[in-house]
């Protein structure tokens, strides 16, 4: 007798939380390698040659010299500074990617994302025109179908439980 | 884009600053009303550091404001299975009393340094910089930044932990971040240790789960996936311990709770 499908076993929590940490990871990796949502490059850093301006800090006026951020993220040296890449990666203490986490997990999906002002960052940077994910498009079609092909892996083998073998016996 | 805990720990540096500053002007008044050394030692002496700088200075605000600033690192945090409101309040009361008991000390280290001052006759000028160099151990607001930036760093790190345990057992972690000139011995260690379960991180690295690797660390434990060998350099760290080993410059390196712990 054929079983219903409530008896098919839900999807287990520690299956979507490693789900979401596997996703996390691709963006991650993707993120740092320069690509966007759509799988193309960043947009690169605006540029412009450097220059002396003043500025009046606590009534005492100091002269600054002025890169542009492309020149001083590759020069090093910034605080907690973790890239020197020219090319956009998202990167420089490295905080904001790192921040990129499972935030909920249930028996029905997961949750993935960013918290705070990481999560401002993350929208800010998609203003400037460097989307790693948006409401239209969350995930690459890349890491899209490498979710699928995961959930529908774990689908099979949930099926497997409950499936019946039929035996035939002929003569 | 300035970060929130950027502006945030700047900001509890700068009232730091302040407070130390005021602090020993307060008691340098004490000479304009004309009291001898010796009377200035005996108030010092009797004086409720403590209570001086959380209260009558008014740092317990700072502090406060410091904890709705960790509060905000929750935003966007869907509280579910093990990360309860309870948990959450005590990791945010732990951090609380980290700072009080920072505020605490350094009142110490300001009171010793005043009496050093005043019975050498040093000006007020020259105490109040001595004191904002670090003379003596006081805490500098430099220092204060760091303390700041990396409590909420470590708060963030806790709250993932808690996440976690949604893990099985058996998982293993890999510890993500950058291999550069930079990264400390006990990182590179750690980068160099590869994939662990988390039993054997709290038994090799004591309370690097949540600590990583300290003040103004830039790693973190991270769940090992298909990917994890493109975000954790285990070949260069090595490479990096193994040059340090032949220079003679590598030694076992501690996690911060061993050296806290001593």
């Amino acid at each position: 007798m054929a079983k219903s499908l409530e008896t098919i076993p839900q999807m287990n929590p520690m299956f979507w939380k490693e789900l979401g940490d596997e996703i996390a990871d691709k963006i991650r990796v993707d993120t740092i390698g320069g690509k966007d949502v759509n799988g193309r490059a960043f947009k690169p850093y605006k540029t412009h040659p450097p220059f002396w301006f003043s500025k009046k800090v606590k009534g005492k006026t100091i002269s600054i010299y002025a890169e542009d951020y492309k020149t001083r993220k590759g020069r090093g040296g910034m605080k907690r500074q973790s890239s020197t890449s020219s090319k956009p990666d998202l990167q420089l203490t490295g905080d904001m990617m790192r921040n990129l986490q499972v935030r909920g997990v249930t028996p029905y999906g997961v949750t993935i994302g960013w918290s705070g002002t990481n999560a401002e960052k993350v929208q800010w940077n998609a203003d400037m025109g460097r989307t790693v994910t948006s409401n239209s498009k969350p995930l690459s079609d890349k890491v899209w179908k490498f979710a699928e092909k995961e959930l529908s892996k774990q689908m099979d083998k949930n099926l497997k439980l409950v499936a019946e073998t039929t035996t035939i016996t002929i003569g | 884009m300035p970060d929130f805990k950027d502006i945030a720990s700047g900001k509890f540096a700068n009232s730091t600053k302040k407070m130390q500053e005021l602090l020993v002007s307060n008691i340098m008044d004490l000479r304009k009303q004309g009291m001898a050394r010796e009377e200035i030692l005996l108030v010092l002496q009797a004086l409720d550091m403590e209570d001086l700088i959380l209260n009558q200075l008014g740092f317990q605000a700072d502090i406060d404001a410091l904890m709705l600033v960790y509060e905000k690192a929750l935003t966007g945090m869907e509280m579910t299975g093990t990360v309860t409101n309870e948990v959450l309040s005590a990791l945010l009361e732990m951090d609380r009393a980290t700072f009080m008991r920072e505020a605490g000390m350094m009142g110490e280290n300001i009171r010793k340094q005043v009496a050093r001052g005043v019975i050498t006759g040093a000006t007020e000028k020259e105490i109040a910089e001595g004191i904002l160099n670090g003379a003596g151990g006081v805490l500098r607001s430099d220092q204060a930044e760091t303390l700041a930036n990396t409590g909420l760093n470590t708060f963030e790190r806790n709250v993932t932990a808690e996440m976690s345990n949604f893990d099985p057992a058996g998982a293993t972690y890999v510890y993500q971040g950058v291999v550069d000139d930079k990264t400390r011995d006990i990182c590179l260690d750690m980068v160099s240790a590869g994939a662990m379960t988390r039993e054997d991180i709290d038994s090799q690295y004591p309370g690097a789960f949540g600590d990583g690797g300290g003040f103004n660390c830039r790693h973190r434990w991270a769940r090992e996936t298909s990917s994890s060998k493109k975000l954790s350099d285990k070949k260069g760290a090595q490479t990096v311990i193994s040059g340090k080993q032949k220079q003679g410059k590598w030694q076992t390196p501690q996690t911060y709770q061993q050296q806290v712990n001593g």
